[in-house]
């Protein structure tokens, strides 16, 4: 019971040893779920997703995620997400954004490779203040600008995101908050590949926080993330999200997240 | 007399070079993952001149046949790759010769596309010659580093040697 404790009331601490079971395992990957990398996905491909996120702390209610990504060029990827949840009401249409990220350096080498992007996101949602947390990704109405780093090493990959964001509070005013995350993903299996066929299993430890510049206010979540490759096409991730650390008026601190993924290669 | 045929047949060779690309192994590097690989899979397979793409997963090396009498080409192959998010580490052609006298610097025209054949002894290349190639593109920055002082400069034209 006493390392549970001490997790508990040092969050820190859990992430830190978190993060060192995770890196010290035999091999990872860098397809996250809270966080994009900065690697796109290939040009001409389109990948469909839907995120199922169940929501348990303060209240539970159910948010649903729908989105499209393509890839324009090798460099370039465009994303439309949209959101539907029954916080307030049955089961409706919540907001949507647009995503677009361009990737401006990439150094590869065997079986390794530095990457990073810039990103820009547009939502529309809610322009009435509900929680002191910004979430322009289909709950408020507003934009986000950020800078992706990704480094993948052999079966392990790192990954970091800074971005400022600004959204709508109560009609005409708004609040600026910055957002960053750190991701840390581990190949599990397979440990020898064979075949497309083989199903890949990844295993990661995602932090995502944000600081309203406005009210100062912040929060920090961590997600462990358990996540399946099927046929070198399908994704299945899941996870559960909690925060450890915070002082913000939020409408969702505790989830369950389970995210299904296609990919189309070089449809159009 | 040997010397006399490999000169006769250099003075002819820009003209009437006997090659045919067979096979492409080509090294893709920046990734690990199987889905990675199988979107650089799916990028080569659509190429109108590819046949078949074999993939290894675990080295990333993917096997390229052609179809018959179709113009394979070079650059098109690495386009993909690149497209798909990642980069040619090693690009090593499978070329079918018909008696072709070579000498170092010798200039080969194969399909649509212009080669420069570099650190080679004079000799007839006849039968199945595996071809590097030795372009900025096509191999990784620090293998590339070592040949650039010797590569040809010539627009369009990507320098090889016998691998």
């Amino acid at each position: 019971m006493q390392p549970i404790r001490l997790a508990l009331r040092y969050p820190k601490f859990l992430i830190t040893v978190l993060f060192f079971i995770l890196s010290s395992c035999a091999s990872a990957q860098e397809l996250f779920l809270l966080a994009r990398p900065a690697s796109n996905i290939p040009a001409h491909s389109l990948s469909i997703g839907l995120s199922a996120n169940y929501i348990t702390a303060p209240t539970t209610f159910f948010r649903l995620q729908p989105e499209v990504a393509y890839g324009v060029s090798g460099k370039l990827m465009v994303q439309w997400q949209g959101a539907f949840t029954n916080r307030t009401s049955d089961f409706a249409y919540r907001g949507q954004s647009i995503y677009g990220q361009y990737k401006f350096l990439n150094i590869d080498g065997k079986n390794k490779h530095f990457r990073m992007a810039t990103f820009a996101r547009a939502g529309l949602g809610n322009k009435i203040k509900f929680q002191d947390e910004l979430d322009v990704n289909g709950m408020n109405t507003g934009w986000e600008l950020g800078i992706i780093g990704t480094q993948l090493l052999h079966k392990t990959a790192l990954s970091a995101t800074v971005g400022i964001e600004n959204a709508y509070y109560d009609g005409s005013s708004s609040a600026t908050a910055l957002s960053y995350s750190a991701s840390l993903g581990q190949l599990i299996l397979p440990k020898k590949y064979t075949s497309f066929k083989q199903t890949n299993v990844n295993l990661m430890l995602e932090a995502v926080g944000q600081t309203v510049l406005t009210n100062n206010t912040s929060y920090l979540d961590i997600a462990p993330v358990v996540q399946f490759i099927f046929l070198s096409r399908s994704r299945l991730d899941v996870a559960y999200r909690t925060q450890v650390i915070g002082n913000m008026n939020r409408v969702a601190k505790n989830s369950f997240i389970v995210r299904l993924e296609y990919n189309l290669y070089g449809i159009f | 007399m040997k010397n006399l045929i490999t000169i006769i047949a250099m003075l002819v060779l820009p003209f009437v070079t006997q090659a045919q690309i067979k096979e492409v192994k080509l090294q893709a590097s920046g990734l690990t993952c199987s889905m990675c690989s199988n979107s650089i899979h799916k990028a080569l397979e659509k190429l109108s001149f590819v046949k078949n793409v074999k993939s290894n997963v675990e080295t990333s090396v993917f096997t390229i046949d052609f179809k018959d009498k179709a113009n394979v080409d070079i650059a098109a192959m690495q386009k993909a790759v690149k497209k798909a998010g990642f980069s040619v580490a090693d690009f090593v052609m499978t070329v079918k010769f018909k008696s072709v006298a070579v000498q170092n610097k010798s200039n080969l025209n194969i399909a649509d596309d212009k080669f420069y054949l570099i650190d080679t002894k004079s000799k007839i290349l006849d039968g199945l010659v595996d071809l590097r190639v030795l372009n900025k593109d096509f191999m990784s920055k620090k293998d590339f580093k070592k040949v650039e002082k010797k590569i040809s400069d010539a627009a369009n034209t990507f320098s090889v040697t016998l691998s």
